[in-house]
């Protein structure tokens, strides 16, 4: 048994192991091992090789490699491309013109891709060169593109979330719906963003763009197919009860493969390079995953969970109190650390704190994954700023971190109506699935 | 071609390993689309599909580990490291590879006896197929054993540069440049779309 002193020492250690530069997953394990040897037994131990299986031999997690072989497949059948321009046939006439088409393709792209790194620079590459013969202010071309980036997350089916649910054994289904409204309410407030800008600095946004005709702009409206088709496959297979989340995603694989082909980019080489990507991005994610649940399975022995919920209890805060301390304590990390290794790297230590506080998870998981949008775009670590800036090959980083500033304050204003309005998170998992 | 002699070497069976295990992934999608279809329309099911579906969880990513290990695709946090003196910097590479090789060659110790357990009481799973455990676990334990070796390799590479030549350790072992995270990232996107805009 250890005490909340030692539980946040153990943090600090892991935090300074992490700054080392040591690898996520060690750092993570070297805290667990250290925690076993210190206060039980080194037989703890050697329980690692159970765990380690127990940890990977997971059904639910299997949809981390099926959405992300999904993401691969889309991005490669040349999708993304289209989708970019028949969203710019529509969402040109709105104040700020263009720039809606980078939140809004952003958004739905890295909704499928699951990667905010791979969508800022997709679209980078797709948006900049048509910008670029245009009047926009360069700033606000970036921050829009890194902000509908970052909204991935949110959107279902975002890794985030299954990362969360299977941590906290939270159902996936019920954060999938819980997510849904925030993230449609992120989206209008960064499009709100532009519009506002465009009204106070009309300097920045070009007035007017002239469209292609509109039977042109009929005919391309095919291009939304693909994407919508898949989210539709996923959400409605899920919440008509057809197949489970992991079902769901591997319908959706299926599903992707005639769209490729379709497209005519489906081979076997392809498929190759998907598979290696797919490879990537979830081994990376399992092994600290694997890790995570052994840290998780020794601070449930070492009773830490008891610990940290008399602590808050002794402490006295009302959980208004807890989630405004929570939200500066994940403003701060998010200066630093990137989505995963601060969903992972945290969960253990404040998902005990915040059931105890009587918060409810599926909210706590909506706030948790905002907290990590959040971070991808705060300087000077975010990820995707520095990709965004690389695609662009001039000016300074300076400029898009500057360019990030509206849509951070947005994101802030998102935190405060989560928190105000609870039920935006909550209503429609209790319509899908009762109490 | 990648400047690490080690990583050109062990790049080929890393990635043999890993698209064994998307193919695997891939067939897992086509099967479990049949339980659905099975299910919906002909109110059978084939049993056992999540029970797979697990072990594929398991087994692709243990066969996915050194592929993202020579692919430098496992997550270091690189805003202190990239501020410090060369020197320090050299020691902390090195000391990642060398604690992730520990991690690693641990791991697949201790993932021997749960295989060794398995194989001596012929432990089967708890579930209608009754898979004999040994089999998913021995899938598990070549992946986890494969990532072992890449990363005993790779630390003692990495340990031995430390001594001859810190520039190179830094350059071979630091985190991912800039580059490297949008190649890895994006690289499909930016070749396909090159020249095209």
């Amino acid at each position: 048994m250890i005490g909340v002193g030692e539980t946040a020492i153990g943090f600090l250690i892991m935090v300074g192991l992490l700054f080392l530069g040591l690898h996520v997953a060690t750092a993570m394990f070297g805290v667990a091992v250290l925690g076993a040897v210190l206060y039980l037994s080194p037989a703890l131990v050697n329980a690692v090789g159970t765990q380690l299986w127990a940890a990977m031999e997971d059904y639910v997690l299997l949809s981390i490699p099926l959405y992300i072989l999904l993401g691969e497949i889309l991005v490669r059948s040349g999708s993304t491309d289209r989708l970019y321009r028949t969203l710019a046939d529509w969402l040109n006439p709105l104040p700020g013109g263009l720039l809606h088409t980078n939140v809004g393709a952003s958004a739905i792209f890295s909704a499928v891709s699951g990667s905010s790194v791979a969508t800022a620079a997709t679209i980078a590459t797709v948006a900049l060169p048509s910008f670029r013969k245009r009047g926009y202010d360069d700033r606000l071309v970036l921050g829009s593109i890194a902000a509908g980036a970052s909204l991935g997350n949110l959107i279902p089916p975002g890794i985030a979330l299954i990362v969360y649910g299977a941590m906290t054994n939270t159902s996936i289904g019920r954060l999938y719906a819980a997510a849904v409204i925030p993230g449609v309410i992120m989206t209008l407030l960064f499009m709100a963003t532009i519009v506002l800008l465009a009204w106070a600095r009309p300097g920045w946004v070009r007035e007017r763009e002239a469209l292609d005709p509109l039977m042109e702009r009929l005919k391309r409206l095919v291009d939304l197919l693909p994407p919508l088709v898949i989210f539709g496959i996923i959400m409605g297979s899920i919440y008509s009860g057809w197949a489970t989340v992991t079902e769901s995603a591997a319908l959706a694989v299926v599903a992707a493969l005639p769209i490729a082909a379709l497209y005519g980019r489906l081979n076997v080489a392809m498929l190759h390079e998907c598979f290696l990507a797919t490879a990537q991005l979830t081994a990376m994610s399992l092994l600290i995953l694997a890790c995570a649940f052994y840290l998780n399975f020794v601070l449930g022995i070492l009773g830490v969970t008891p610990a940290l919920g008399a602590f808050v209890t002794d402490l006295g805060a009302t959980p208004l109190m807890l989630i405004l301390a929570l939200t500066v304590f994940y403003l701060l990390l998010g200066v630093f650390f990137e989505t995963l290794p601060m969903l992972v790297g945290t969960v253990p230590v404040v998902f005990p704190v915040v059931v105890a506080a009587g918060i409810d998870p599926v909210w706590f998981g909506v706030f948790i994954v905002l907290m990590c949008e959040i971070s991808l775009i705060s300087p000077p670590v975010g990820m995707t700023l520095y990709v965004i800036q690389a695609v662009r090959k001039e000016g300074t980083i300076a400029q898009v971190f500057a360019g990030t500033v509206p849509f951070f304050i947005a994101m802030v204003v998102m935190t405060g109506l989560l928190i105000a309005f609870p039920e935006m998170a909550l209503w429609l998992p209790r319509l899908s699935f009762g109490n | 071609m990648n400047e690490n002699p080690m990583i050109r070497v062990l790049a080929a069976p890393a990635r043999g390993l890993a698209i064994i295990g998307g193919w695997w992934l891939l067939a897992l999608s086509f099967a479990t689309v049949g339980e659905i279809l099975a299910r919906k329309f002909f109110g059978r099911s084939f049993q056992g599909i999540d029970e797979l579906g697990g072990y594929t969880t398991a087994v692709f990513s243990a066969l996915a580990f050194s592929w993202a290990l020579v692919s430098k695709s496992h997550t270091r946090v690189d805003f202190l490291l990239g501020h410090m003196p060369g020197v320090l910097r050299a020691v902390l590479n090195a000391a990642a590879y060398a604690t992730l090789a520990a991690l690693a060659v641990f791991g697949t110790w201790r993932g021997w006896h749960v295989l060794a357990e398995s194989i001596e009481f012929q432990a089967t799973a708890n579930s209608p197929l009754g898979t004999p455990l040994w089999m998913p676990q021995s899938l598990w334990l070549l992946g986890l054993g494969a990532f072992a070796a890449c990363a005993v390799v790779l630390a003692a590479h990495a340990v031995l540069l430390l001594v001859v030549d810190r520039a190179r350790l830094n350059r071979l072992y630091g985190p991912m440049t800039l580059d490297e995270e949008i190649e890895v990232e994006a690289g499909a996107v930016l070749a396909r779309t090159e020249g095209r805009l």
